[in-house]
């Protein structure tokens, strides 16, 4: 228990655990309040907020060296769990090997330091946190310089720093090991010197991953693997249309099943279940397909694909809310129709899929709880468990638990799957409650990527670049409803569903984008790089259309048609130019190259894949990207992103890759009817390049996922001679 | 209710479960051993790949009354094969995990081919990796990591 | 005791006088209705109407081999068919070089001893794809002909050198044949649909088509 020294208003003396109560309670009504009641992002726009994070939360040095780094994000495959704390050993200057990660509870003061709320998404960890760490590491290493120091009787501008020894004169040397029990009792400096980025020894390097060999080995514990002692296990039966009832519900089978401990109707975010809780989960799965439920449907709006399909078409030809208009609106009508396009393209409903099903763990104590979450969310999803057990927020202990992929499924502003268990827990006090949601609750359960359907009206001038676009988007805003609608629903346009369109680095002068935001009963989400993934297709297909139609190289295309100040965008697509020089001009026969380039969340992203057709299925034989992420923390774990979220946006291609409605019901149930990557359809070889930058880091989780579909269908275009408008790829 | 006789992992084990329950779940809440994981409870990810009497088996999809005496091999034991620790140690080396909950069957399956075929070619590895998914996209880095591991066991 | 064994002796005697006169009763319609329909167009003489029979009996046949409980497996692709759709399997399984798969995903991967209802995977004895050159279907699944069919199973050096006797025995006998008759449930808890003849049904088909000397239909 390290004691820390507060030196401002406070003034106390605290334990660890101590201060994160005092903290988190002092924050208490805060914590809800700061949540609903602010706009998020109101730092990042008018207030600047320096905030001198206390060490003691982040770094935990041990007697015997071990750095234990507490990480305020979720750890889901990005590699956050290694990259932050390089940041924060960086300028500590301690000895890598001796760094150990750990996840953050929920707590105060693990939110994000721009958005207020403790989360991971958005590829901001390191874009909101870089200097946060830098920072706290720093804090780390002035405190243990100031402990030495005094015990030295020297000043600490006397002293230097290596590999988490001390050095002062007279040959003097202590370890942060020994150190750090006297360092707790320094004061945290309120200002601390960063290093020179020419001082980084972490920063910038390739360094391997921290997590690997546990999850090599089957040890590490993901949120399903969670055992605790008393614990049960629930499944949840949900109606087959969203909002649907429990009208009838026979459970005498159910509850025959050895094992069975409760069978009971609970309320959803829509609609009801049936719950069943038991010993174990096959006990439970059994006893769930053993229930005879008589639904109530009728209440609810029934979705169905080729319904949505024809009124999305429709709204699609009318004019929508504005989201971006300059130039002259009236400069496309005069364009002569022999040089006018009118396309239209169509999007499915997107399943995330994670490959670790969605799990909550809760134990109901009566005035406290304990949940253990793999949550992206985690103050959103504290708050709502505490809402549904008539708690406070800080009475309800939150864990972060290692994640087994999320993809954004895991951030969800309903928290309907902690409500579910919640409500459960609540029913069987005291005792610690698992509900796993199974692969097929996963596939039907909603919250998907929305569908879409875009309408593009381009006039094409003289130049054969594009001189007049009309733009219409119809699809469900994501956001509407949430607390994030304040910040990004505005004039009727939800900004995640016009995003890379709106936005576009093109240099297109007569603009106008326009978006419909239909209300189908379909509970919808972000879905890794958001509105990007169909907005990118539509922009770099038809971009590349355009060039094709003039005859001009792809790439030459976007040079010229890029806005001049797109910096980031020009230097990828130089490098992913000069990086697949020699291979992109030597094609085998049968192989087409393929082009694309897409800014997304700050990082610039240039693509050229090699594509020809196997089986009727696209065969991405290789694909270079040229990246520009602002400063490249650890071009290892972007590697990985990037080859990693390329084999990911392969899913919106997949000729399974879509949810489907009939009469309300989806028509996938799993892993057999709704298809993901397999390695045969990822690239077999990605090669990933980094644009040398000295900017703020941007982030490389989702900018990958947007340029592959556009890429490999360029490529299409060129092999068969076809235009594909409609995803996903059911034929070629 | 039923009582099995299970060989895991070398150790002889004693079950008593529902005869339908899958190897999976035995493994998983029985003998408390997670290492095994669920992914999708139908044979089509993979995810719970375990050595069955040495064949690369999806243990979501066997129910226990069909293992018979079959010895069971998990990823728990893979440290101490011979293969299974210098595939595991490639993995590492070669940064292949992201979030890693797919990669215990990964790993089951590349062992299970690599003890079939030691030098594995590129087809040969695209086919028996062919049902394991991976929803992170580590494929790039599991075809390299195989290789390595092949050249490393000769 | 013996005067049990007296009662049985008298049944027999009595069973095959009955059959007897059973026997000479259908031979004697048979006979008068051929001389009664003298008009119609003929096959007249015993051969004709053992090949119209063995044919027809193959048409029997042929409508089990091509139902999917049976014809998923001989397909003429690196793959094997799932369904009553006859899709593509799931998950990338593969022919692999003997039928069984390959080593990280063979067919006993998944596939069991037995039916695993619990978990809706098929199962049975030494579970894996016929032989290439006991493909059904063209290399775009499209079934093939009765014509092609027939000369396939019947052709000696594609079916494993087996005669009429040996076809009977492999329809009778083979744990994967048997299968397809009790073929268990799926993953919603539906029992799988059956070929259209009961096990019992096929064997005597096939043994009629056998006795008939195993005749093909031309093709159309």
């Amino acid at each position: 228990m390290i004691a820390i020294t507060i030196n401002s208003a406070n003034s106390l003396q605290l334990s660890r655990r101590s201060f994160l109560r005092v903290c988190a309670a002092a924050a208490g009504g805060l914590l809800v309040s700061l949540y609903l009641d602010l706009p998020l992002v109101a730092q990042e726009g008018g207030q600047p907020k320096p905030q001198v994070y206390p060490p003691d939360a982040f770094v935990h040095i041990k007697p015997d060296g071990t750095i234990l780094i507490t990480v305020n994000r979720l750890e889901f495959g990005q590699g956050v769990q290694t990259s932050l704390p390089m940041i924060l050993a960086d300028e500590l200057d301690a000895d890598w090997s001796q760094v150990k990660a750990e996840l953050a509870p929920a707590a105060d003061v693990y939110k994000d330091p721009l958005f207020g709320i403790q989360f991971v998404g958005g590829s901001n960890s390191i874009a909101h946190s870089f200097e946060q760490y830098r920072e706290l590491g720093a804090r780390t290493r002035a405190m243990l310089v100031a402990a030495a120091a005094e015990e030295w009787k020297v000043s600490p501008s006397q002293c230097h720093t290596e590999a988490s020894v001390v050095y002062g004169p007279g040959g003097k040397s202590a370890t942060y090991g020994k150190l750090a029990e006297a360092a707790t009792h320094q004061s945290i400096p309120a200002t601390v010197q960063l290093k020179d980025r020419s001082q980084f020894r972490l920063v910038g390097k390739r360094v391997p991953r921290l997590d690997s060999r546990p999850k090599c080995n089957g040890s590490l514990k993901f949120g399903l693997d969670l055992d605790i002692p008393g614990m049960k296990t629930a499944v949840v039966a949900h109606p087959p249309v969203f909002g649907g009832r429990v009208k009838s519900l026979d459970d005498k089978t159910a509850r025959g099943v050895e094992g069975v401990r409760d069978v009971f109707e609970i309320p959803l975010v829509r609609g009801t279940g049936v719950a069943v809780v038991a010993d174990k989960f096959w006990i439970a799965k059994q006893a769930r397909d053993r229930l005879k439920v008589e639904w109530d449907l009728s209440a609810v709006e029934h979705a169905d694909s080729a319904q949505l399909s024809a009124k999305y078409k429709a709204l699609a030809r009318t004019p929508g809310n504005v989201a971006v208009s300059r130039g002259d609106q009236k400069a496309l009508d005069a364009i002569a129709p022999e040089n006018r396009m009118v396309v239209e393209y169509e999007f499915p409903y997107l399943a995330h899929t994670p490959m670790e099903p969605l799990n909550t763990t809760i134990r109901f104590a009566g005035d406290r709880a304990e949940a253990w979450v793999g949550s992206q969310f985690q103050t959103v999803d504290q708050t709502a468990i505490a809402e549904v057990l008539g708690l406070k927020p800080e009475q309800v202990t939150f864990h972060t638990e290692m994640a087994g992929g999320g993809f954004g499924r895991r951030a969800v502003p309903d928290s309907h799957v902690q409500r579910e268990a919640a409500v459960i827990a609540k029913r069987l006090r005291g005792v610690p409650i698992k509900l796993v949601w199974t692969r097929e609750n996963d596939v039907q359960g909603g919250y998907y990527r929305p569908m879409h359907v875009h309408r593009v009206e381009i006039g094409i001038g003289r130049d054969s670049m594009p001189s007049a676009w009309r733009h219409v988007i119809v699809g469900q805003s994501m956001l509407a409803g949430t607390p994030f609608a304040a910040m990004m629903v505005k004039n009727g346009v939800d900004e995640t569903a016009v995003e890379g369109t709106a936005d576009t680095h093109y240099n297109i002068p007569n603009f106008h984008v326009s978006v419909h935001h239909p209300t189908p009963n379909v509970p919808v989400l972000w879905w890794r790089s958001v509105g990007h993934t169909h907005n990118a297709f539509v922009m770099e297909t038809l971009i590349d259309e355009l060039a094709a139609r003039a005859g001009i190289d792809p790439i030459v295309y976007r040079r010229k048609l890029l806005r001049a100040d797109a910096g980031k965008l020009r230097r990828a697509l130089d490098l992913m130019d000069e990086k697949s020089a020699s291979w992109r001009t030597t094609l085998p026969k049968g192989h087409a190259l393929g082009i694309s380039c897409h800014e997304s969340f700050g990082t610039a992203v240039a693509c050229a894949v090699d594509v020809s057709v196997e089986n009727n299925r696209p065969k991405i034989h290789r694909a270079t990207i040229g990246l520009d992420p602002g400063v490249a923390v650890n071009p290892l774990t972007i590697e990985s992103q990037f080859q990693g979220g390329i084999a990911f946006g392969v899913t919106q291609l997949m000729a399974k890759g879509a949810i489907t409605f009939k009469d309300g019901r989806v028509e996938q149930r799993n892993f057999d009817s709704y298809t993901p990557p397999y390695i045969n359809d990822a690239p077999t070889a990605v090669d990933v390049h980094i644009v040398p930058n000295s900017e703020k880091p941007s982030g490389c989780g989702e900018p990958p996922v947007p340029v592959i579909s556009p890429a490999v269908v360029n490529a299409l275009a060129r092999l068969t001679g076809k235009r594909y408008r409609s995803l996903p790829l059911v034929s070629i | 209710m039923e009582t099995y006789k299970l060989t895991v992992n070398g150790q002889p084990r004693e079950v008593t479960v529902d005869p339908g329950t899958p190897l999976l779940w035995v493994l998983r809440e029985e003998l408390k051993m997670t290492g095994t994981k669920y992914g999708c409870g139908i044979g089509a990810c993979g995810a719970c790949t375990v050595h069955l009497d040495g064949v690369a088996t999806r243990s979501c999809v066997v129910p226990v009354s069909l293992v018979g005496n079959r010895p069971i091999v998990t990823i728990e034991a893979m440290a101490e094969d011979p293969v299974g620790r210098v595939v595991q140690d490639v993995w590492v080396s070669h940064d292949v995990v992201q979030c890693g909950y797919c990669h215990s069957g990964q790993i089951m399956a590349a062992v299970a081919l690599l003890k079939s075929m030691p030098k594995p070619t590129d087809t040969d590895i695209e086919e028996s990796m062919g049902g394991n998914l991976c929803r992170c996209g580590t494929y790039v880095r599991i075809r390299e990591a195989i290789k390595a591991a092949s050249l490393q066991l000769r | 005791m013996a005067g049990k064994e007296e009662t049985m002796q008298a049944n027999n005697i009595m069973l095959r006088a009955i059959l007897f006169i059973l026997i000479v009763c259908v031979w004697s319609a048979s006979t008068l209705t051929g001389a009664a329909s003298r008009d119609e167009p003929q096959k007249t003489n015993a051969g004709g109407s053992i090949r119209a029979e063995g044919l027809a009996a193959w048409q029997q046949v042929y409508a089990v081999l091509t139902h999917p409980r049976c014809i998923n497996c001989h397909t003429a692709t690196d793959y094997p068919q799932q369904g009553d759709d006859r899709h593509r399997h799931f998950a990338n399984v593969v022919r692999g070089p003997t039928g069984e798969g390959v080593p990280g995903q063979q067919c006993v991967t998944c596939h069991q001893e037995a039916n695993a209802d619990s978990t809706g995977v098929p199962g049975a004895h030494d579970w894996h794809l016929a032989p290439l050159s006991m493909q059904w279907q063209d290399p775009n699944d499209k079934i093939l002909s009765s014509t092609d069919v027939c000369k396939a199973v019947t052709d000696r050096s594609k079916n494993n050198n087996l005669d009429s006797a040996g076809l009977l025995k492999h329809h009778s006998e083979e744990p994967l044949v048997l299968w397809a008759f009790r073929p268990g449930r799926g993953i919603d808890g539906s029992m799988r649909t059956l070929p259209p003849l009961t096990h019992e049904q096929f064997v005597a088909a096939t043994r009629t088509w056998a006795e008939a000397g195993t005749p093909c239909p031309q093709n159309p």
